[in-house]
């Protein structure tokens, strides 16, 4: 549990071999790195860099992957406009250089014309799918999660710029407004130097246990490290808390009042 | 002359067709509304929401702010809710008209489902939330797992898979898994020619060379040539039952005993279990794997395309190897088990297909499907299916030609080729003429052994009135077809768009918003 990511050592780590150097960012402990260096150090190598997103409302508020260089950026678009369903249906989003078009895998949608010359949208490059290629396709995808990614369009349509960009800063407000409360609670201390709206915080007792107990006051506390790295006992304390534009300065407030007697 | 109208004329008679109506100013046609993409029509300022004021806090982005702008267009609310409704008419549906696209099973989608599935306690639920407060999400997920496993013959379910060809690489992936553990790689996965493109794209995915099992005449698997084929290097045969000719695979437990004789497993592709889902049980035919699409066969909506759920029914020598997690019941208590270390029976668990527990919000309609069928109503299903299927094929067997008719009845999809119809007319004019008659046209030019291939699948939605105006209007455009009726060739005359230049989209391709070249020059 480190307020950064020791991107010396994954830089070291990138050489001839190298086929791609893959970085969630913001990462799963919420930290933002600059990816600029992995990215040039990957190209000098013959790699590639995949930027992963799985907050895409995120990049609301920073710097998109591309601007650093990356070849290809993957998202979870859950949070825009689909609900959480335990898990699914949920829509990855996929998006790289022009130059890797025809390597991608799955449905593409282009613009072209009519018999009569009016813009019309076809599926196209299907010469990469399995329907035709089969076993030398891209991918072996022939579901798409289409009624997913309509709702996503229909949501970022409501958004726009000024949305998009007024709910990056509102998450990542209330996130900042509720690490700093929490960092007032003995037993807490909040690892991250940055984030955006995910931040990871290290507590005096079992996390698990914790978010156990919060459930049963009825407060569903966050998620324990100790649940996505089980066995690692030099995680077991760390809870990761993400505030949305749905968290109240109530709800944070319960959040750290019974945090503070259980951690008491 | 009397001034009465013996003829029937009615003055838009003297109109029909859009080559003689008057061009209008919008572009519209009256109700059929042309509409502009949100980039030409949105601006980056404008919103359809009213979100709280951020807190007055110091940011901490690590330097890393956006400084640029994006591009993005807004709508308000109103401006968005008719931007996409006008789109949507421009779009066929199951809920406007008949849908016999073939493999894709496109039955009604009941409303109970939907019903259940808008339920906040399954809707709003974070897939990571402490089990304690996910009891019900958890039980649904259990409950589903236990009627796959019934209503297939099997001994486990991996309930991960995102969708169909998901689903495929998780069975593939547990007969690897299978396979190592015995010390016994093998190299080679057999698809017959007939199947989905996902199956010898999936073998490919997971490290397997594929070769092409032959079919016989009457369009099943050859058998002798798959006994000649099968031997030590042979992992895994991936079969189609019902296969994509619309027929069944009699013959599938004799050749799960050859495949298992030589060491290697059967894969099922479950595609088409809207066919037989009540009437036969997979596991008693000796398939090792199958995946279940929850879309096609339980109902769940997949407009557009998706989202698919595609849980894998393993067999007893496939389940220790299947994927995390897993839903058991403790007691009272359903458990989520998420480590190979947690559970009795996952040690050999080959890993994980998905950050998460599958598709709930497919699990729960599936489910709602299943419990308000019934065991008899879920048989019916399949007998309606098939039935509707049989009507179809023998319907238009004499206008158009049908290369398996004599193979007996179909199963749940009726299967035509192109062969007689007039020179320089293909399938793909009956499928434009089809637009033009209101129906979206059958899966056409698959599967790949029958020369321009249409797949007809009705389901067992549709009443026979449905299908006899269906019948009606396939004559009428296979008649034209056949006796080269020119104006077919330009189909379709009345749809939203006439033909689409494809080979243009990708030879130039353009695949996301570009400004329009004289904007990009202006600057």
């Amino acid at each position: 549990m480190t307020a950064n990511v020791d991107t010396e050592r994954l830089l070291a780590a990138i050489d001839g071999d190298t086929s791609c150097v893959v970085v969630q960012y913001p990462d799963i402990l919420g930290r933002i790195e600059d990816m600029s260096a992995l990215a040039a150090k990957a190209h000098e190598n013959g790699a590639l860099l995949i930027a992963v997103v799985t907050e895409p409302v995120a990049l609301g508020a920073i710097k998109a992957p591309g601007e650093m260089g990356a070849d290809i950026v993957v998202g979870e678009g859950q949070s825009i406009g689909v609900g959480l369903q335990f898990g699914g249906p949920y829509v990855g989003l996929f998006a790289c250089k022009q130059k890797f078009v025809r390597q991608m895998p799955g449905r593409l949608c282009g613009e072209t014309v009519d018999a009569e010359g009016k813009r019309g949208f076809v599926l196209t490059l299907s010469t990469r799918e399995q329907h035709i290629r089969r076993e030398k396709a891209t991918s072996n995808i022939c579901t798409n999660s289409g009624l997913c990614a309509l709702a996503f369009s229909v949501h970022m349509t409501l958004l726009g710029e000024k949305g998009l960009r007024d709910l990056a800063m509102l998450n990542h407000g209330l996130a900042v407004q509720a690490a700093e409360r929490l960092a007032q609670i003995d037993g807490v201390e909040i690892i991250n130097n940055n984030f955006f709206n995910e931040f990871l915080v290290k507590l005096n007792k079992s996390s698990r246990d914790i978010v156990r107990e919060l459930a049963d006051r009825k407060i569903l506390g966050g998620v324990s490290l100790g649940r996505l790295y089980p066995g690692d006992a030099a995680l077991e304390n760390g809870l990761l808390i993400a505030v949305t534009e749905l968290a109240t300065e109530e709800g944070i407030e319960a959040l750290a009042h019974n945090l503070k007697e259980l951690l008491a | 002359m009397s001034g009465i109208n013996e003829s029937g004329w009615r003055p838009e008679m003297s109109r029909v067709g859009e080559a003689s109506a008057p061009a209008t100013f919008t572009g519209n046609r009256a109700l059929m509304l042309e509409e502009p993409l949100i980039f030409e029509i949105g601006t980056i300022g404008t919103t359809g929401v009213d979100l709280a004021d951020s807190p007055k806090v110091a940011a901490r982005l690590g330097g890393l702010e956006r400084n640029r702008d994006i591009g993005l267009p807004g709508l308000s609310e109103g401006e968005a809710v008719r931007h996409y409704t006008r789109l949507s008419r421009q779009n066929y549906a199951i809920d406007l008209g008949f849908f016999p696209l073939g493999s894709c099973t496109m039955k009604h989608n009941p409303r109970l489902n939907e019903k259940v599935a808008r339920m906040k306690g399954f809707a709003d639920v974070h897939p990571l939330a402490p089990a304690q407060s996910v009891q019900g999400a958890l039980a649904v997920i259990h409950e589903l797992a236990h009627w796959l496993v019934t209503l297939t013959g099997m001994e486990a379910v991996a309930m991960s898979p995102k969708a169909g060809a998901h689903g495929e690489l998780c069975g593939i992936l547990a007969i690897r898994a299978a396979l190592e553990a015995k010390g016994d790689a093998r190299s080679v996965v057999l698809c017959p020619e007939s199947a989905h493109g996902t199956n010898p794209a999936t073998a490919a995915f997971a490290g397997y060379e594929t070769e092409n099992i032959p079919a016989t005449p009457d369009g099943r698997v050859d058998l002798e040539a798959l006994q000649a084929r099968l031997g030590p290097d042979v992992a895994a045969v991936m079969i189609t039952n019902p296969n994509t000719c619309g027929l069944f695979e009699r013959d599938l437990k004799t050749i799960s005993d050859m495949v298992h004789a030589a060491g290697g497993f059967v894969y099922c592709d479950g595609a088409n279990f809207n066919a037989i889902v009540g009437r036969v049980r997979p596991g008693d035919l000796g398939v090792d794997a199958m995946h279940i699409n929850l879309h096609k066969t339980f109902s769940t909506p997949h407009g557009g395309g998706g989202p698919g759920s595609g849980p894998v029914v393993l067999s007893k020598a496939l389940a220790p190897f299947a994927p995390l997690p897993f839903v058991e019941k403790r007691g009272e208590e359903f458990v989520l088990i998420e480590e190979e270390s947690a559970g009795d029976h996952h040690g050999s668990s080959f890993g994980r297909m998905t950050a998460f527990h599958g598709q709930m919000g497919m699990f729960t309609r599936a489910l709602s499907y299943i419990l308000s069928h019934g065991a008899d109503g879920l048989r019916q299903v399949a007998e309606d299916a098939v039935l509707n299927a049989n009507y179809l094929l023998r319907s238009l067997e004499d206008v158009l030609d049908a290369p398996f008719a004599a193979s007996g009845p179909c199963m749940h999809e009726a299967l035509f080729s192109d062969k007689g119809l007039a020179d320089g007319f293909s399938t793909l004019d009956i499928a434009k003429g089809l637009i033009d008659e209101g129906y979206h046209p059958m899966t056409v030019y698959f599967p790949l052994v029958v020369h321009g291939a249409m797949l007809i699948e009705p389901t067992e939605t549709e009443s026979k009135a449905v299908m006899d105006q269906f019948i009606g209007a396939m004559r009428s455009v296979a008649g034209r077809a056949k006796a080269g009726d020119v104006l077919l060739k330009s189909a379709p005359h009345f749809a939203p768009r006439r033909r689409l230049d494809e080979t243009l989209a990708a030879r130039k391709p353009v695949l996301v918003w570009q400004e329009p070249e004289q904007a990009v020059a202006a600057e």
